[in-house]
């Protein structure tokens, strides 16, 4: 039995994110492993030690804030959850949570502090061809855990600094702040990227990583399939 | 004797342009704004300046708002080319005034890009601004919706009279702190309205104390009846509000009476009451509107229907990148009682720039295709595997699916393994390849 969580569903969730716990299900489903998934958001009672699975997705900044908000109070909760080597997958900008601080336009907010890692919302472009006050575009790239080539977009309005251990390095635009080739963030069980949308449906063959992982250290049996997903994979390498 | 050269200018490179070949709805308020920056401000306007913004529906508003209004003998100057940035509202400004800076109309009518109404504002103040609705739209170019309800919010002027179809929580907002009148329109329960929460991505707090919003029911993403629990932020009863919807007949209620819609869409409803909604703003007499929308002309606007193998077959536009405006065409196709074959796909997301983001399929409800009625979907173009794997996540069945790839083969794919009306909602690319497809074999 593999328990999920969806948190902050109906306030992070930007372009068809809510897609990826729909993958996370089909896929398990597909193996006959049992699941459940809890959708859940600010103010609800939540034992996140009861999860073996959370996701949060990207949000516009208002919503982040709200967030922001109440998963403060969950700050030792996660503190547990991370340090007992459990999944949590974070994309857009959901990873500036869990970071020391934001530092927006009008202000400056604390945020969880479990990683050392630092956000600011940006004023003048970082990145050539983005605009002034967003990053916007597709991205490629690459990660030392699976050998195949991650895609996506991003439509983001900060840069983190002090990043060391990022999940992707990219080949195409936008890293973290522009300095480096580094994307996103790893460490333990934790995968975060900037990356917005259906992340896990779009690259297959992460999702499979990530759910192997996952099923081997609950003693289940995670079969790798060509799927759907996987032609729709290659067909947009092929194309574009 | 700026303002003079400005202003011939403007004409003069307008009538070059449009003489060699080009469209001229914009280089002429280029030139003109290089010789006077504010020559906008020095032009004498009409006593009513209308702006029509939001992320749909813009276009037909704008389009239905100056045949009411013309037909009521004012003389309206809008911009039809549909050129709605800053350069193209000048030319459009200029090349209707006379040189001596007098813009030579009742009514100033624009449809305005969400994105670009603030330069706009910064020159000439709108009496009146109607606001359609608020959604996901082109993600590369404007962002996300706060993005565009922060563009819109600061952009509006104190004084002008807003119209806001509150149905839409993020255009309802927009009312908080303004210093203006408000007018308010809105549309009844009806066939199309559905009770899940699965689908309100967009605004589900109130914007006031973040409690989550009560809906009573939804009409299609966050648009619907909802009720802050501590009354901080609510829909309330509209000014104008649609009521005894029949979408397939294409008729609604106003006020008690009887309004014909130029076409059997939900959003037909929307823009129809909104257009209503502002003439009345502007003091028309419900009689004078009424004669425009039931006149038939407009009410028999016909859809285009081809024949093709002894059936009938109908194209919609495929509205890439604003899953609302997409799930709206799907309940219109999901509406139509005959059994049917679907198409769908697209090569590209946009014509309008290079990203080639598919995120937006998954925000729509393909889910609602399970229906009896629904035959095959065929699906083409370069994304055919993703919108494949989406509609076996919307759980259709295998057997109802058909990949072309090569498109060469449809027409024989559609006479051989297909039965049912034909509907086709691809992007424009496709749909080019589409009429190619049916003139020839109707020639053969």
């Amino acid at each position: 039995m593999i328990n999920i969580l969806h948190l902050y569903y109906d306030l992070l969730n930007l372009y068809g994110e809510n897609a990826n716990t729909r993958c996370i299900c089909e896929e398990l489903k597909r193996n006959n492993i049992k699941y459940k998934i809890d959708y859940k958001s600010i103010n609800d009672k939540i034992n996140l030690l009861d999860y073996d699975l959370i996701y949060i997705g990207s949000g516009q900044e208002e919503n982040i804030k709200i967030a922001l908000n109440d998963i403060l109070k969950r700050k030792e909760d996660f503190q547990k959850y991370i340090d007992s080597n459990k999944y949590l997958i974070l994309t857009g900008n959901s990873m500036i949570l869990f970071g020391t601080e934001i530092k927006t336009l009008e202000e400056d907010l604390e945020s969880l502090g479990i990683f050392d890692y630092n956000t600011e919302y940006i004023k003048e472009s970082t990145f050539k061809n983005a605009s002034t006050t967003r990053i916007v575009g597709e991205i490629k790239a690459h990660s030392k855990l699976i050998k195949e080539t991650i895609i996506g977009f991003q439509n983001r309005c900060d840069i983190i600094h002090n990043i060391n251990s990022p999940l992707l390095e990219v080949e195409e635009k936008y890293s973290n702040d522009g300095t480096n080739k580094n994307e996103g963030f790893k460490q333990k069980n934790v995968y975060a990227t900037h990356t917005i949308g259906p992340l896990l449906i779009r690259n297959p063959y992460l999702t499979d990583y990530i759910l192997k992982n996952l099923c081997k250290d609950k003693g289940l049996k995670f079969k790798i399939e060509e799927t759907t997903s996987k032609k729709a994979y290659k067909k947009y390498l092929e194309n574009f | 004797m700026l303002k003079f050269i400005s202003i011939l200018t403007c004409k003069v490179v307008n009538k070059l342009s449009k003489l060699t070949g080009h469209e001229g709805s914009v280089i002429g308020g280029y030139w003109a704004t290089k010789i006077d920056k504010k020559i906008l401000k020095k032009i004498i306007l009409p006593k009513y300046v209308i702006g029509i913004t939001g992320s749909s529906g813009k276009s037909s508003s704008t389009e239905l708002i100056y045949n009411i209004l013309t037909k009521n003998g004012m003389k309206v100057v809008y911009n039809k080319e549909g050129s709605n940035t800053i350069n193209g509202i000048t030319a459009l400004i200029l090349n209707n005034s006379s040189l001596k800076g007098s813009l030579k109309a009742d009514v100033l009518l624009m449809e305005l890009d969400e994105q670009f109404m603030k330069k706009v504002f910064e020159y000439i103040t709108p009496t009146h601004l109607m606001i359609t609705n608020i959604t996901r739209d082109q993600p590369p170019r404007n962002s996300h919706p706060e993005k565009i309800y922060n563009a819109i919010k600061n952009a509006i002027p104190d004084g002008t009279h807003i119209i806001l179809n509150v149905d839409d929580p993020l255009v309802n907002r927009i009312r908080i702190n303004h210093k203006g009148a408000v007018t308010t329109y809105g549309i009844e329960e009806n066939d199309y309205s559905v009770k899940t929460t699965l689908h309100n991505l967009d605004a589900a707090y109130c914007p006031i104390c973040h409690s989550k919003l009560e809906y009573t029911f939804y009409h299609y993403g966050h648009i619907g009846s909802y009720n802050c629990p501590k009354y901080d932020f609510n829909r309330g009863n509209p000014d104008y509000e649609a009521k005894e919807i029949d979408v397939d007949n294409q008729k609604i209620k106003i006020k008690d009476n009887i309004v014909h819609l130029p076409s059997p869409f939900l959003y037909t409803v929307y823009f129809t009451t909104g257009c209503y909604a502002l003439c009345k703003a502007l003091n028309l007499k419900d009689n004078d509107i009424l004669k425009v929308l039931n006149d038939e002309t407009i009410k028999t606007k016909r859809l285009t229907i081809y024949d093709y193998d002894n059936r009938k077959w109908q194209m919609l536009v495929s509205k890439n990148e604003n899953n609302l405006s997409y799930k709206q065409s799907l309940d219109y196709i999901k509406h139509q009682k005959e059994d049917k074959t679907i198409i769908l796909g697209f090569d590209s997301s946009s014509r309008r720039y290079k990203e080639n983001d598919i995120s937006w399929i998954w925000d729509i409800d393909f889910e609602s295709l399970n229906d009896e009625s629904v035959k095959n979907i065929i699906l083409i173009g370069k994304f055919c595997y993703d919108m494949q794997l989406r509609m076996q996540y919307a759980g259709i069945d295998n057997n109802k699916l058909i990949i072309v790839e090569n498109i060469d083969t449809l027409g024989k794919i559609i006479k051989e393994k297909t039965t049912g009306k034909i509907f086709s909602m691809v992007c424009f690319d496709k749909e080019i390849e589409l009429k190619k497809i049916i003139k020839e074999d109707n020639n053969d």
